[in-house]
């Protein structure tokens, strides 16, 4: 099922959040002290040199590593370029899907959603994603309830998701980007097999 | 004109913009209570969106007017600024709130803050057109407001050290030049501009709203418009949080006796800042895969740099004015708030970088990840540099019983925010989505009752918070009603 990001990011987060407020109980302790401003400035700004290097290359090589990893196209700074195995085209408009396999250019934007489509696992699929109205997200949820990927369906854009499904099941698609009154009910799914 | 009496009347003024400021800001906190206990099911309101736009609408105009008035303040101390521009500046924006007031609760305009084209045209019966039109109006008003005041903020520094001199440039060349600066006009300059170029994109963006409101057949293209609301947005909210940074450099100093001058790092610091600010927007459109791949990268790339200046030379410029400076052996409450305020900002900052990241961003875009870090920054960074200006603008720091109830306040509001943040970040890490009214809809696994229960579990601390800003007020505006009554007494 791929790394889970959210564990990932939470985990990041609390040893951050733990150093922080660990070096600000550190220093509001050290301030009942008092010693002369300028040497501390003078001690700071040599410890400050060392800590620019080590965050400058530590922020550089993260940046080397994540920006390799894009959900784009190779045309557009992403990695991902090979044929996909099966084409979907996913339509928002306020406040539904429509879905059914092909792509916009074939179906066009006119067409019903088909409900009872059966998308195969572990085959690459790409997601064609725009809408007709107004802004909205197009998210896949697993059915533990967990954010799998997204993109944004936008009027005169198609957007182009690729995924690939690990465990067959019942997958659901929640409209990620506000759309108005209904926006909390646009939700469809879909079946992996 | 006699000196005094300007001071005197700027500082009048000054009274105004601030209990305006303290005001409309718990009024927004109300709404935003009203909008968890909504997603907790304890209320049923068909206003949720409305109130939802209001209160993102209304945060962001009341806290970088605020920051306005704060630096407006500070600055008329060591310059000249035309007074009845200010005057003026603060009837547009009480205009310009009143109007989006009227929208939002009364005409239930509810396309969001930032008016992502073209909802605020298709609102499919949920609220009326002339909601939309004088929304649009409302928004031109303040986006009118806040650039004149900005571009008299920028004359009179201009005025003072000429504008060449702003950015600090003629310290990379001489580490003692003839002109000097401090950080606080280097600060406020590099706000300055890129809420001019910040406004002038509202400005477009609003003049092409209101041809689509007269001319329905108009339209544009929606991921250009993205851009320019996210370029007005993101930008505006960013310098409201530096525009703090720049009087927590002016005001530190008079509690630890330190000082914080500029010097060559500090310039290359925020000039630095200026662009990072400029090109970071740019992460709101991550999700929008056919943004140029250029521009996703440096959306990232921007957004990661910027933590080298908020740590390297702010954050740590903080910890050489504190560190065993002696002023938690009694703590004064503008320096405790500044404290306070920095904290938070590193730790919303550290939620940010890593929502800033694409990879992530796949994850947690629009999703409760989102509020958790930009409300750890504003109401846990942001807010008690205000705060702690305002406090010391009332001229507290000097009665030691005031201080007492004001430490309770505080320690009733740290509490409250970081309980409220802590169900938001929950909810980020089980995809709970934001701007969802409610959470019924999810008919499976457990993220309605996890999203319900979440909402529910935040609603204590958000009236904890706001007890602990009314104790707050009420030690923060006694010397106002002292004063006033030592003078009638006296009269």
């Amino acid at each position: 099922m791929g790394t889970n990001v959210q564990l990932l990011a939470a985990t990041i987060f609390t040893i951050f959040l733990v150093g922080i407020v660990a070096i600000a109980i550190f220093i509001w302790y050290k301030a009942k002290k008092e010693e002369d401003g300028k040497l501390i400035k003078q001690k700071l700004y040599k410890i400050r040199s060392g800590y620019f290097v080590v965050l400058l290359t530590t922020l550089v090589v993260l940046l080397g590593f994540t920006l390799n990893t894009l959900p784009y196209f190779e045309s557009n700074g992403g990695k991902d370029s090979k044929p996909a195995d099966f084409t979907v085209s996913a339509v928002g408009i306020q406040w539904a899907w429509m879905i059914t396999e092909g792509t916009i250019e074939e179906n066009g934007l006119e067409f019903a959603g088909q409900f009872d489509l059966v998308y195969p696992v572990h085959k690459l699929i790409e997601f064609q994603v725009t809408a007709t109205d107004v802004n909205h997200g197009f998210g896949i949820y697993d059915e533990d309830g967990r954010l799998l990927v997204q993109t944004q369906a936008m009027p005169g854009y198609v957007n182009r998701l690729r995924y690939t499904f690990d465990k067959p099941g019942t997958y659901h698609i929640i409209c990620m980007e506000y759309c108005g009154a209904a926006h909390q009910v646009m939700m469809s799914k879909i079946e992996v097999q | 004109m006699n000196t005094d009496y300007m001071t005197q009347k700027n500082r009048r003024w000054s009274i105004i913009w601030q209990l305006l400021v303290l005001v409309v800001f718990p009024c927004m906190i109300i709404l935003g209570l009203l909008m968890r206990m909504n997603q907790a099911e304890m209320v049923n309101m068909g206003s949720f969106y409305a109130m939802m736009t209001l209160h993102g609408l209304g945060m962001a105009g009341i806290l970088f007017s605020g920051a306005y008035a704060a630096l407006w303040y500070l600055l008329s101390k060591n310059m000249t600024l035309n007074l009845t521009i200010n005057k003026v500046v603060l009837l547009m924006i009480v205009l310009g709130f009143a109007g989006l007031i009227v929208s939002t609760l009364v005409g239930n305009f509810a396309a969001g803050w930032y008016l992502l084209y073209p909802l605020p045209f298709i609102p499919m019966g949920a609220w009326a057109d002339w909601a939309t039109g004088l929304s649009i109006v409302s928004m031109m008003v303040l986006g009118v407001a806040w650039l004149v005041g900005l571009l008299a903020l920028l004359f009179g520094m201009s005025k003072k050290y000429g504008f060449k001199n702003l950015l600090g440039w003629q310290y990379l060349r001489n580490p003692d030049p003839e002109v000097k600066i401090k950080p606080i006009i280097l600060i406020t300059t590099v706000c300055i501009l890129c809420g001019i170029v910040s406004l002038v994109a509202a400005a477009l963006l609003m003049i092409m709203y209101l041809f689509k409101f007269f001319e329905p057949s108009l339209s544009f293209d929606a991921l250009l418009q993205k851009n320019i609301a996210f370029l007005f947005g993101h930008t505006l909210t960013n310098i409201t949080l530096y525009l703090g940074v720049a009087w927590v450099y002016e005001l530190m100093p008079t509690f630890t006796g330190r000082k914080w001058l500029t010097d060559k790092v500090v310039v290359y610091s925020w000039n630095a800042t200026m662009l990072l600010i400029l090109f970071a927007f740019y992460h709101h459109m991550y999700m929008d895969f056919e943004q140029p791949g250029i521009l996703q990268k440096l959306g990232q790339i921007a957004s990661y740099l910027s933590a080298i200046p908020a740590t390297v030379v702010t954050a740590v410029g903080f910890i050489a004015q504190i560190h065993k400076s002696g002023l938690s052996k009694k703590w004064k409450i503008t320096p405790m708030l500044f404290f306070l305020g920095v904290v938070g900002w590193m730790i919303g900052g550290v939620a940010a970088v890593l929502d800033s990241t694409i990879v992530m961003n796949l994850v947690f875009h629009n999703t409760l990840w989102v509020p958790a870090h930009f409300h750890t920054y504003f109401l846990m960074g942001y807010v008690p540099f205000l705060l702690g200006f305002i406090y010391y603008f009332f001229n507290n720091d000097s009665n030691p019983d005031q201080d007492k109830s004001a430490k309770v306040a505080i320690s009733a509001i740290v509490i409250g925010s970081y309980g409220f943040f802590a169900t938001f970040y929950l909810g980020g890490i089980n995809s709970i989505p934001r701007r969802f009214s409610n959470y019924v809809g999810f008919s499976f696994s457990d993220v309605h009752e996890v999203g319900r229960y979440l909402a529910e579990l935040s609603t204590p601390f958000i009236v904890l918070l706001l007890i602990g800003l009314f104790l707050l007020y009420v030690s923060l505006l006694k010397p106002l009603f002292q004063s006033r009554k030592q003078r009638n007494t006296l009269g």
